[in-house]
């Protein structure tokens, strides 16, 4: 019987030919809308500024292949559990129901003929299964919405219409295919076990037999009218996202995490139009699924300040929905701007692959080509510029700290091996120059060689560009790079994360093509765990501290480097490490980034109070971090806190305590 | 053709450093702003300056500073360009032209009545000024600041002002492709960002159970034993009271800081109020209006703020003159950084001597005109109409807290549907 050709069923069967007809029209009608709505962001796009070399991708099929591995796997939704699963078997379940219809649609419109026998009761079963997971996942979502626990979702109307009418298109789905088979029962439908179950319901209910046919020819009415406006509104607001998510996706950049893209220089150096962003930027606005996520993550947000990404991006999106469009320094809030500490962990978070950090280093180049900046940034840039250090200390003192170290300072175009790059922070802060003194001490005591270059040190610019003075910082790298070059150093080594992410992924792109990879840029962590597993580290003091080790945006998330300090205190100190919730890639900003250790927007509360709360809770008495901002940030939270005694300690002065030197 | 030219130099500071002064600076931006043709004077040689000049968007560039002399309606110098060029400069530049000279200027505007000047008379006072003709204004120190010139408009600017340096005297560059940049102010919301600051190691680490969360500001108010009711909200910090209670306030910081002087000078405590025992034409009587305001400062002792020392009182400023006041109308006005109504000397708009020494004005009746009568200010902004708020003395240097958004200015515009909390 299987086999046979009449185990199949009658498409469109009980549906008069002017309603089909109907049906097709109105289907005609939604395809030109959203036709029409694709093409006008298309051309939105167009007008839009061409993204550098660096921001376009590599390939389309690449991004065809990254696309892919996005929609089949959703690894970026999947860190969310909940979400992630519920947002899987929606998909999925939407997909398979998809590929149900086109079947239909082919056997029906086409010459083809295969819709009978096995492959019918397969394809009944599979399209059963996939709706039934499609509604299971909607399912979890609304009923967290509904729950008011847990969701990140803004509460407008525009995002809730999504939900429920998708759950109104599966709901109707089944009740037509319960219509459909209440009016005859055949057996070999057991095989659509959801529609056979409901139409036994629609029978027990008293809508089966003769009230079928018409209750059939209802819901498909339904049926047929939610879905055509859900293809007419596909390109406008909350729904695009699954066509612009996709591709945005696909052609994300694929970069460091904390390196900043290059400055896109029409006129001048950053955006004060919304026609200035590349057409990547616009069509991230678009694939924004407003779903909170870079909110959740964002210090800014948590300590009250002026910023959530979402509303940035949103807000961005709304100004392109514009006519005229507005300034961008009227659209974004100039406080919005300079409270993000370009931690970078709202791009990590999203889901989609936006880059908020990027458009807000943007936003706020074009603001300091407006000269637009707070009177901290200003000051920071003079510093830099006139006495070649943030804290505008005099030049002529960056070697103050060393006095008595006997550091091997390099003469000039003296070749260099090891370049020990002591960055501004331990040249002129006490917290950075504790750090510097402590590795200084350990390279001596295992006597490696190395050298400093000493007075001829200056800022690499990393917060210059980061507060969006990209001209300041192209100064500052020609003048670093020259000075590199001239000692022919082939490894580098520094302390400071930003001084390490700029080395590594930033002043690449200021090299010529030949000498990209000349340098090798390693981070103190990086090479004491290198130390550790040579066996050359050899704790000659046993520490009892319990420990919690805080990972620097820059080096962490920005660079990945997060298994070679907890291999250090592990292996080479001994010493007990209790993780603080957030932690590796997740980890939670210090504040200091983005030139916040210069500027600073109150909030409600400030940021390293909440790391240092975090980081007591966990019982530890003492944080651990690689980054001399860090150790200053989490240093004053400390002092600041209402227990106090916390202990802030650089990975390098603890090795140097276990080392007894 | 009315015409502007700004002169500026570049100083050196003790480092060695060449900068751009912020008076000079502030004569750039005020210039550009003035939206009228245009020229920059700076001396020859000088690459900074030029650049800088350059980079701000001026297109007509020269090198030597006697180019002012040419046909222009208003001529702004910069506190550099005095110092390369000597303090008889200015008073030369006018004499040729035949223009108004004014010192210290801070603010500058056009207005249908004429030109009105905003000048720092000293000591904290400022003095409104209607002008006509001809004009040359020097840039105080203390100007608003100027909008940030970038590194890369000044980069832009670089072969440019190369090629002014090897011109001398004459017109060397015209045209940058780099346009005006718009004056601050008009473009600017108030901003709440600010420098950080940090603790010293162990400033407060042993003192634990005292904890001081929040800004600075707070650590600072804990330090000092004033409760801040929430750390780092700067509205709670505002209080709000009727006209009287804020004239009285006012009366009591002015009076504290020195800005006027009180009918008891030596007492903390302010006794009752007596009968005027002088004529009121008498040098150094008091009018019926200081005797009300008087009277309403003895009526309310002087309170105090949590945390206050008396001895804060004792160390006010002694003051060596005599000026009794005259603008206890309500006048006001107020601008960017300032959180108390000014209040300026009889003598000063009156007699048009500033109090400020060193300092000298060529004020040719047939290009000046003080508006005397009936009024010493131009009115701004009644005080009726300004919210009256008591603002802590701590944040008078600005740049700190957010203040009441200034009476007349448009609401800010719309950021989207989308807010931002504390954006607004």
């Amino acid at each position: 019987m299987t086999s046979g050709e009449d185990v199949t069923r009658e498409i469109l069967g009980n549906i008069p030919p002017w309603l089909t007809m109907v049906f097709y029209v109105l289907t005609a009608l939604a395809a030109v809308l959203a036709a029409a709505g694709f093409v006008g962001r298309i051309r939105r796009y167009r007008r839009a500024a061409a993204p550098t070399d660096r921001d376009r991708p590599r390939s389309w099929s690449r991004a065809f292949r990254s696309g892919m591995a996005w929609l089949l796997f959703q690894e970026p939704l999947r860190r969310d559990r909940f979400a992630g699963t519920a947002h899987l078997l929606m998909t999925y379940g939407f997909f398979i129901l998809f590929v149900g219809t086109c079947l239909v649609f082919l056997e029906h419109d086409t010459p083809l003929h295969f819709f009978y026998g096995w492959f019918y009761l397969l394809a009944s079963c599979v399209v059963d299964a996939g709706g039934l997971a499609f509604l299971v996942g909607l399912g979890m979502f609304l009923w967290r919405r509904c729950r008011g626990r847990g969701t990140l979702l803004p509460n407008g109307w525009w995002v809730a219409s999504l939900s429920w009418l998708l759950a109104a298109i599966g709901i109707t789905g089944f009740l037509l295919e319960g219509a459909r088979i209440s009016q005859h029962f055949p057996e070999f439908e057991r095989w659509s076990f959801v529609g056979y179950a409901t139409a036994t319901g629609l029978w027990a209910v008293g809508l089966g037999g003769d009230t079928a046919p018409t209750v059939h020819r209802l819901l498909w009415c339904l049926h047929a009218a939610l879905c055509v406006a859900f293809f007419a509104l596909l390109p406008w607001q909350f729904f695009g996202h699954m066509v612009y998510g996709l591709v945005s996706w696909s052609v994300r950049t694929e970069r460091a995490r904390s390196e900043l893209r290059p400055a896109l220089v029409a006129s001048s150096p950053g955006v004060q139009q919304l026609s200035e962003f590349p057409w990547t930027d616009l069509l991230q606005t678009d694939a924004c699924t407003t779903c909170g996520r870079c909110d959740s993550v964002c210090p800014a947000n948590e300590a009250g300040r002026p910023l959530q990404p979402r509303s940035v991006v949103l807000n961005l999106r709304f100004a392109l929905d514009h006519t005229p469009q507005p300034s961008l320094l009227e659209s974004i809030a100039a406080d919005t701007l300079w409270s993000c500490t370009t931690c970078t962990a709202c791009n990590e978070a999203c889901p989609v692959g936006i880059d908020v950090y990027g458009k807000i280093v943007e936003m706020r180049r074009g603001r300091v080509e407006a000269g637009i900046v707070p009177e901290a940034a200003e000051q920071l840039f003079d510093a830099v510029a006139s006495q070649n250090n943030p804290w505008g200390r005099p030049d002529t003192s960056r070697m103050e700290w060393a006095q008595g170290l006997e550091l091997p300072v390099a003469q000039p175009d003296e070749p260099v091996e090891l370049l020990y790059w002591i960055g501004c922070a331990g040249s002129f802060d006490p917290d950075g120059q504790s750090v510097a003194a402590a590795m200084v001490r350990l390279l001596k005591h295992l006597q490696i060689r190395f050298h400093v270059l000493g007075r001829r040190e200056g800022c690499t610019g990393d917060p210059a560009r980061r507060l969006g003075e990209e001209g300041l910082y192209r100064e500052q790298a020609e003048k670093v790079i020259a000075t590199l070059r001239s000692h022919g150093a082939t490894r580098i080594l520094t302390h400071c994360p930003h001084c390490f992410n700029v080395f590594r992924n930033e002043y690449r792109h200021l090299l010529p093509a030949s000498d990209r990879d000349r340098w090798q840029v390693i981070h103190h962590t990086e090479f004491l765990a290198e130390l550790a597993a040579q066996g050359r580290l050899n704790a000659s003091r046993q520490l009892t501290e319990t420990v919690t080790f805080h990972d620097p945006c820059y080096l962490g998330r920005g660079n990945g480097v997060v298994a070679a300090p907890r291999q250090v205190l592990e292996k080479a100190v001994a010493l007990p490490i209790v993780e603080m919730p957030r932690h590796g890639r997740e980890s939670f900003c210090c504040g200091a980034g983005g030139g916040g250790f210069a500027v600073d927007v109150p909030g409600t509360e400030r940021i390293e109070n909440v790391r240092v709360r975090e980081a007591q809770a966990t019982g530890a008495s003492t944080v651990v971090t690689g980054c001399p901002f860090c150790r200053v940030m989490l240093r004053t939270g400390a002092q600041a806190s209402a227990a106090g005694g916390m202990r802030v300690r650089d990975l390098a002065e603890v090795v140097a305590e276990a080392e007894g030197v | 053709m009315s015409s502007c030219c700004v002169v500026l130099a570049s100083t050196v500071d003790l480092t060695g450093k060449t900068h751009i002064s912020r008076s000079d600076a502030a004569a750039v931006h005020a210039a550009v702003s003035c939206r009228l043709p245009l020229m920059a004077c700076c001396p020859a040689g000088d690459i900074a300056a030029t650049q800088y000049a350059l980079a701000s968007g001026i297109r007509d560039v020269h090198a030597g500073m006697r180019q002012a002399a040419a046909d222009c309606e208003l001529v702004w110098i910069g506190s550099g360009a005095m110092e390369h060029g000597g303090d008889a400069m200015a008073a030369q530049i006018a004499e040729d032209l035949n223009a108004s000279l004014l010192f210290d200027v801070l603010e500058y505007r056009r207005e249908n009545s004429g030109r009105v000047i905003i000048r720092d008379a000293g000591r904290g006072s400022r003095e409104v000024l209607l002008a006509q003709g001809r004009l040359v204004l020097v840039v105080s120190d203390s100007a608003s600041r100027p909008p940030y010139v970038s590194r890369y408009r000044r980069q832009q600017s670089r072969e440019l002002a190369e090629a002014v340096r090897h011109s001398q005297g004459t017109s060397a560059v015209s045209g940058t492709d780099l346009q005006p940049m718009a004056p601050l102010v008009s473009r600017e919301d108030w901003q709440i960002s600010r420098p950080r600051t940090r603790m010293a190691p162990g400033a407060a680490g042993d003192a634990a159970g005292a904890a001081a969360t929040g800004g600075a500001a707070d650590r600072l108010n804990s330090a000092f034993g004033i409760n801040a009711t929430a750390p780092s909200d700067f509205g709670s910090l505002l209080a709000e009271a009727d006209p009287e209670t804020s004239a009285r306030q006012l009366l009591r910081y002015l009076i504290h800081h020195g800005f006027v002087q009180s009918a008891h000078p030596a007492t903390e405590e302010f006794p009752p109020p007596q009968p005027a025992a002088v004529p009121v034409d008498q040098p150094g009587a008091m009018s019926s209006t200081d005797r009300a305001i008087d009277a309403l400062t003895a009526a309310y002792p002087a309170a105090h703020m949590p945390g206050q020392l008396s001895s804060r009182i004792l160390r006010r400023p002694r003051h060596t003159e005599n000026i009794a006041l005259v603008a206890r109308e309500t006048t006001s006005f107020r601008r960017a950084g300032d959180v108390s109504p000014l209040i300026l000397p009889r003598q000063t708009t009156q007699g048009l001597t500033p109090p400020c020494s060193g300092s000298y004005s060529i004020l040719p009746d047939a290009f000046m005109r003080v508006r005397r009568q009936p009024r010493p200010l131009i009115p701004m902004m009644p005080l009726t109409s300004i919210t009256p708020t008591l603002i802590p003395t701590r944040e008078r240097s600005g740049g700190i807290a957010r203040r009441p958004r200034p009476c007349g200015h448009a609401p800010r515009p719309s950021r989207g549907p989308f807010p931002l909390r504390g954006s607004d």
